[in-house]
């Protein structure tokens, strides 16, 4: 079931002391429990180490996070070990229908989902009559009821898209959509110069601030819900965003300036293509503790 | 069957950020689950959550996967300290200590408001029947509370710092036409008794009684204690008073055997100053009740409404704060007199217009008297016995009488 693996590709001292990391783990991962040998919990870190660390300096903090219990256990279910899915369904079972009814927000999608999922994870025969695991795509890089959080999640988007484009003109009709206009692809021409000058400005940022835009701007998600994300306190993304946009209006207005326009204009383009309506909208709809300043003052 | 979990986003007429960051493209492919997930829990590589993060910030879909990851966690998993990181995480030091002095503040003052507030649902002590009337009758002399006071009573003046100084009138500023309406009747003089119960019977429920009480004792050798024993079983010392005023003269001996044995100087000098005769009683009992509380006990005494009429001939109520506000400013007519039991209080003026306020004085309701051929433009007396027993007389003489607290007259 489980892909023969190499030891991690670095030999030498390197190797000798991955090998050193994973061998204390194991007393922490209970495999003996559920029949998984050293050697055996030595090949299944190997392969997440292999998959995971790229460079040999980050193998040792990789192999310290894992989590190895919970890597053993769905190895092991993996395997078809009863007393590893006697343990599994003890723990994760509650879990995995609560995180599916939450995600869907509705019980029979959430307990559909959570079937499907757990169908999966028994494991389910190929074309070739190989029984492929669920399982075994766990690596113990989080925990491993947070991984099947993950997997339900992605699992109901998919069906979510998938839904999508099975609904009927009927369908839109009755959601207001059949005959809506679609939005003009692009229309720079009244604001090219100002399109340019976001993208410019958005191009010199920071993945976790453009992250933190799409965020906000984008999904429209609450501070808080960005805060869970992100793990820190919703007040501390009020304040980042707030400095963001500030940040984002000086540049933008420095870069139409350098275009050519004067101040004037500067700041009737920013009013015309102001995103306050956003924020109203925002602070109405989603009830935000503290309002972030707009994109455009 | 409706996907309920995933809301497409209505987004607002474009705008050239939205547009910018709708533009970007995920680089890569998407991360797995794991990664998704470790990302989640901060268990990433610093270099692995660089580039999720690099993904993420183009990919709508990975970052709808990590938000219903997210909500999808236990609220018990959701609410865990370590998930939400302080703002600040070294905070300043003093700001706990603020923060506890805030608290108490805050406890203070809703311990303060909640007992002016209780005491303003309850008779006030120490006014009896106070009647601010035009031609105020005959002064009450420290001899006529005594001789109605049981030993009890006595017990309690002789333990109170402050003794009755001076016939119960009430120095109220208002036009000096104000007073202390006690006159010798058993009704009056039990109405004083009234008064002291109030604030003792207040203080009944929040100070254990003394162990040692002699008082006590006493009390329960009084020759008519029965009918009102009963009532002390039966209701709590509040409702009692609203249902059984009559009774409290009992009552008042009680609580005032219980809490003169407490009275201190200190607490005796938080009563107002203003009350007087049996009301300085009162005010010595009731500061003492509250155990040697001066917060309590100063907030007592300033809860006590007090009422005047001004030169203008506007009522006027004070609740001990130093200001006296105005009650029904809309009214132009000229008030004569005010007459006060317990929370019942009565405003008569010019045009024989007559106004009652059962809740101390929040809410009015004007009270019309059945025409009886006089020609007197004002009232001039007003005088309850009890709450529902009570008279109003006009300026030539003609008298209206009550026994059902003022519905009807005759």
């Amino acid at each position: 079931m489980s892909p023969e693996v190499a030891p991690p590709a670095e030999p030498g001292v390197a190797e000798d002391s991955v090998r050193a990391a994973i061998s204390k783990r194991y007393a922490d991962s209970g495999g003996e429990r559920y029949g998984i040998s050293a050697e055996r919990f030595h090949q299944i870190v190997a392969e997440a180490v292999l998959r995971y660390a790229g460079e040999s300096s980050e193998r040792g903090e990789l192999i310290a996070g894992l989590h190895v219990a919970d890597l053993v256990l769905a190895r092991a279910c993996a395997d078809g070990n009863e007393a590893a899915w006697e343990a599994f369904l003890t723990r994760f079972r509650v879990p995995l229908y609560d995180a599916a009814y939450r995600i869907a927000k509705n019980d029979a999608t959430g307990r559909e989902l959570a079937d499907e999922l757990y169908a999966e994870l028994y494991g389910v025969s190929n074309r070739d009559g190989e029984r492929r695991c669920k399982l075994d795509h766990y690596m113990g890089r989080g925990s491993l009821e947070g991984w099947l959080r993950a997997v339900l999640s992605r699992r109901y988007i998919d069906r979510y898209r998938a839904r999508s484009r099975e609904v009927s003109l009927d369908e839109q009709l009755e959601a207001g959509v059949g005959f809506a206009a679609q939005p003009a692809e692009d229309n720079p021409q009244p604001h090219s110069a100002m399109g340019a000058a976001v993208a410019q400005s958005l191009a010199e940022l920071d993945a976790e601030e453009r992250f933190l835009l799409a965020s906000w701007y984008l999904d429209r998600r609450t501070l808080a819900d960005i805060g869970r994300q992100l793990r820190v306190h919703e007040s501390t993304i009020s304040r980042r965003l707030d400095r963001l946009a500030r940040t984002l209006r000086k540049r933008v207005r420095k870069r139409l300036q350098a275009a050519g326009l004067s101040s004037r204009e500067c700041d009737e383009r920013m009013q015309e293509l102001d995103v306050r309506d956003l924020n109203i909208d925002v602070a109405a709809t989603l009830k935000q503790e503290s309002p972030v300043e707009s994109f455009h003052r | 069957m409706r996907e309920e979990g995933i809301k497409p986003v209505k987004q607002p007429p474009s705008n050239p950020l939205r547009d910018e960051l709708a533009r970007s493209r995920p680089v890569g492919p998407h991360p797995d689950e794991g990664s998704l997930a470790a990302f989640a829990e901060g268990a990433l590589l610093a270099r692995e959550r660089g580039a999720v993060m690099e993904h993420l910030a183009a990919c709508a879909e990975c970052r709808e996967v990590l938000s219903l990851a997210a909500d999808a966690r236990p609220e018990t998993a959701a609410l865990e300290g370590p998930r939400v990181l302080p703002v600040r995480p070294p905070l300043r030091g003093w700001l706990p200590w603020v923060a506890v002095a805030a608290g108490v503040v805050v406890v203070s003052s809703a311990v303060v408001l909640h007992q002016r507030e209780a005491e303003l649902r309850t008779p006030p002590p120490g006014e009896p029947a106070l009647i601010a009337q035009a031609s105020p009758p005959p002064p009450v002399t420290a001899a006529q509370p005594a001789q109605v006071a049981t030993p009890q009573i006595q017990a309690m003046r002789k333990r109170a710092p402050q003794p009755i100084a001076s016939p119960g009138a009430v120095s109220a500023p208002a036009t000096g036409t104000i007073t202390g309406a006690i006159d010798g009747s058993p009704a009056q003089q039990s109405e004083d008794a009234v008064t002291v119960s109030a604030g003792a019977l207040e203080t009944g429920k929040k100070a254990a009684p003394p162990a040692d009480a002699p008082a006590n004792e006493s009390f329960a050798s009084l020759p008519a204690p029965q009918p009102v024993g009963q009532a002390h079983g039966a209701m709590g010392p509040a409702a009692r008073l609203r249902a059984e005023p009559q009774l409290d003269s009992l009552n008042a001996a009680t609580a005032a055997a219980k809490a003169a044995p407490a009275a201190t100087p200190t607490m005796a000098a938080a009563a107002p100053a203003t009350i007087t005769g049996a009301s300085a009683t009162t005010a010595s009992a009731q500061a003492s009740g509250f155990g040697g509380s001066g917060l309590a006990g100063l907030s007592k005494s300033l809860a006590r409404p007090r009422w005047r009429i001004n030169d203008s001939g506007q009522a006027e109520r004070s609740l001990g704060n130093g200001e006296w506000q105005a009650v029904l400013p809309d009214v132009r007519t000229k008030m004569r007199v005010v007459s006060v039991f317990g929370d019942q209080v009565w405003l008569g003026g010019e045009g024989l217009r007559l106004y009652h306020s059962a809740d101390g004085g929040a809410t009015w309701v004007p009270v019309d008297l059945p025409s009886k051929g006089g020609s007197a433009p004002a009232i001039a007396h007003v005088h309850f016995d009890t709450a529902q027993t009570g008279s109003v007389q006009a300026g030539d003489g003609v008298q209206w009488s009550t026994t059902d607290g003022g519905r009807t007259w005759k």
